[in-house]
């Protein structure tokens, strides 16, 4: 907060709001796959794009990965490392999803709730392109305001 | 209209280099600018740093600290939570096929998915019946793909009188209803569990292919789909076809 920009600045406050948005996208995103492992397990095994020894310790950890970079990103705590996870995350999950996509599978996204059946199509990239080039905004700004980070 | 966008686009065409680019021209600094010209009141002098400014070295130590810390929460979680999950890659357990034969003479159906596990497999779970949201699909594009590149082995769920009137070349002979008989034929070529298997019958009216593909999944297979357009679609699209009980 300290270190907050002294004028506003119409970039910054553009960068602040995409930052703590993408921040919240991303605690709701991890929401429902915190609780249940062996869900979001299977879910990542149909797209056939990790190798089947780190399918459970990915189960595990992109849940959580995505809680604590949301959590940073929304407080402002280490901002660029996560602007710079999330960024690395969509654009994982648009390769994931347009090689898939490419192969003709007709698949749940299982992208924000599990047990939500929101097919995958090409909206479903385009999202998370749309994502990842906002993640790349926020990784371009020099400064941020309402943020816990003094640098 | 147009004008407007001629106009617009004109003027984005003289905006100075900074900030990201696209086709050498800033990509959105000149929206910003432009409300600043409006009367937004707000300080715009300096514009988006490039790419090439961002402080990379920094954003990645951070994201490594970040990484490293989430991962060993998330282990640490998993360990002492109660649904947590084996590390540990386990492919489905499988139920020993000619044991259920012998249990299930009498019964028809589907043997893998109709059957509770018997003594000597209560460590394996019986995996629940896939539901038609549930199981993976792929259309006739994916159909195609997987045919022209052999990637996938096709399982025919029909009858055998509607196999041998037309098929997929190369698809195997699996009539669902009748498990039993045609299991100990196919399974023993379809040695390598994780191979992509394709089920597929009359098309979306039909659960033919659901039904097997539920068998082949409590049968240990991991990557079983269903093309649920089946003969009709591949028919209709004078995709290759063969004819007769050889595949």
């Amino acid at each position: 907060m300290k270190n907050s920009p002294r004028k506003w600045n119409g970039i910054l406050i553009l960068q602040t709001f995409l930052r703590i948005a993408c921040g919240i996208l991303l605690i709701y995103s991890s929401s429902d796959k915190l609780g249940d492992p062996s869900k979001f397990l299977k879910i990542i095994e149909n797209y056939h794009v990790l190798p089947a020894d780190l399918l459970p310790l990915a189960a595990v950890v992109i849940p959580w990965l995505e809680f604590f970079t949301g959590l940073c990103l929304a407080i402002g705590f280490q901002w660029r490392g996560g602007a710079f996870i999330f960024c690395a995350l969509m654009g994982i999950y648009t390769l994931a999803l347009a090689w898939n996509l490419a192969q003709g599978t007709e698949m749940n996204c299982g992208c924000f709730a599990m047990d939500a059946t929101e097919k995958l199509t090409g909206w479903t990239v385009l999202r998370d392109l749309v994502f990842f080039t906002l993640g790349l905004v926020v990784l371009d700004a020099k400064q941020t305001y309402a943020a816990l980070d003094k640098k | 209209m147009t004008g407007i966008l001629q106009e617009g686009l004109v003027v984005w065409a003289k905006m100075p280099l900074s900030g990201l680019h696209l086709f050498n021209r800033p990509v959105y600094s000149h929206i910003i600018d432009e409300a600043s010209l409006k009367g937004f009141g707000l300080n715009l002098k300096r514009s988006f740093s490039s790419l090439s400014a961002i402080p990379w070295k920094q954003s990645f130590g951070e994201a490594w600290n970040l990484f490293v810390f989430a991962s060993f929460f998330a282990v640490l979680f998993n360990t002492f939570y109660s649904d947590g999950i084996s590390l540990k890659t386990e492919l489905p357990k499988n139920y020993d096929f000619h044991e259920l034969l012998n249990k299930n003479q009498k019964s028809s159906g589907y043997v893998g998915w109709k059957t509770a596990p018997s003594k000597s497999t209560q460590n394996s779970v019986a995996p629940k019946p896939l539901t038609l949201d549930q199981i993976l699909r792929v259309n006739l594009v994916g159909a195609k793909n997987r045919f022209d590149q052999k990637s996938s082995i096709f399982l025919d769920a029909r009858s055998p009188e509607e196999y041998a009137e037309g098929h997929i070349p190369g698809a195997l002979e699996f009539y669902a209803d009748d498990f039993e008989k045609f299991a100990p034929l196919v399974l023993p070529q379809l040695e390598d569990k994780r191979q992509e298997l394709i089920a597929y019958c009359h098309g979306s009216s039909c659960e033919l292919s659901l039904h097997l593909a539920n068998a082949l999944v409590a049968q240990g297979y991991t990557n079983v789909k269903v093309f649920f357009g089946g003969w009709p679609e591949w028919k209709k699209a004078n995709y290759p076809i063969n004819t007769g009980d050889q595949p």
